[in-house]
């Protein structure tokens, strides 16, 4: 992931629910009342960037918590997660988050949780072989939902291997 | 008359210009390719032994020096084109158990390699990826740790 991955910006850009744990004068703005504190315990929804340095900085030197506590955010819920587990192929990843691997890649990376990525790498390779037999079958006009419900990643996967098999079937015409 | 061992670019050059035959290597024959067929069909696990190359020398001397071949250009297209469906059957099925580092590809050749490439190179690393937003921070949290103890061991002395 280099700095100027246009895919890794927008999922910085994700918002995440947050809550605040201490008042910020000034922030009211962030809430929709311009000129006013933002209160303790308020929830607010800030970009990933943002969210991921003020839970981790500490208030002061003594206090254990941070600016803000995260939340866990919709792409997670366990309905989704849930319904990941039960089919894999049905999921329409990409109206839930259009960067879904990525985002799940750094929310792993924030709490070292395993478990999230064994879920996520599962649902890859049955997606990925998914997306290989579709791609394999690019004669056929394929009006499928299934194509519909691919992330970003999955997309350029789905292009470079049907552009492959293209190729391929060429040559061998040819 | 004599044989001589050239690369295969003279060869179709000479050819070309009515200077030489093309002696057609052994297993460029039906029957030779058949029986590798059957073997395919009995090992649904594994690829029988091809030459690294095999699609793509004899698709050249198919095309370009069919008059040399011992059997029939349209039965041996077709035990070809039945041969690369068996196993390509066989690898894409084999794309299940796909993980994040490493893939076996005993007896494939190189075009069947490089047909995979693409997809297989993109889902492995995104699988590597995944692991390691895991794996690397608890490496460097244990790291960490272990530097902490070293800290506390030189404080003692």
């Amino acid at each position: 992931m280099s700095y100027f991955d246009l895919d890794d910006i927008l999922s910085d850009g994700e918002k995440i629910p947050c809550r605040f744990n201490m008042t910020v004068p000034g922030l009211g703005y962030l809430e929709g009342n311009a000129g006013k504190d933002i209160e303790r315990n308020t929830k607010v929804e800030l970009p990933l960037w943002l969210a991921e340095v003020l839970a981790i900085c500490e208030l002061s030197e003594e206090s254990q918590s941070s600016f803000i506590d995260l939340s866990q955010p919709e792409f997670l819920n366990q309905k989704v997660i849930n319904a990941i587990k039960a089919n894999p192929l049905s999921v329409d990843l990409h109206s839930i988050l259009s960067n879904y691997y990525r985002l799940s890649e750094k929310w792993a990376a924030m709490f070292s949780d395993s478990e999230l990525i064994e879920i996520v790498s599962t649902m890859l390779k049955e997606r990925a072989f998914e997306i290989n037999n579709y791609a394999c079958n690019a004669n056929k006009q394929t009006n499928s939902n299934f194509l519909y419900s691919l992330d970003e990643f999955e997309k350029k996967l789905y292009k470079t291997t049907a552009v492959s098999n293209k190729q391929m079937r060429n040559w061998l015409k040819s | 008359m004599r044989r001589a061992n050239i690369p295969l670019w003279i060869a179709l050059i000479l050819k070309s210009q009515d200077k030489c035959n093309i002696v057609p290597p052994d297993w460029l024959t039906v029957a030779y390719l058949k029986s590798r067929y059957d073997e395919e069909l009995a090992q649904p696990h594994r690829f029988s032994s091809l030459p690294w190359h095999w699609l793509e020398t004899s698709k050249i001397l198919l095309a370009r020096a069919s008059d040399d071949l011992s059997d029939s250009t349209s039965q041996l297209k077709s035990i070809i084109q039945d041969l690369r469906e068996v196993r390509l059957v066989k690898s894409r099925k084999g794309l299940r158990e796909l993980n994040e580092s490493n893939i076996q590809l005993d007896g494939l050749s190189l075009l069947e390699i490089n047909e995979l490439r693409p997809f297989v190179l993109s889902v492995m690393n995104k699988l590597r990826q995944l692991h390691e937003s895991v794996t690397t921070t608890a490496a460097e949290s244990r790291r960490e740790e272990g530097a902490d103890e070293a800290s506390d061991d030189d404080d003692d002395y």
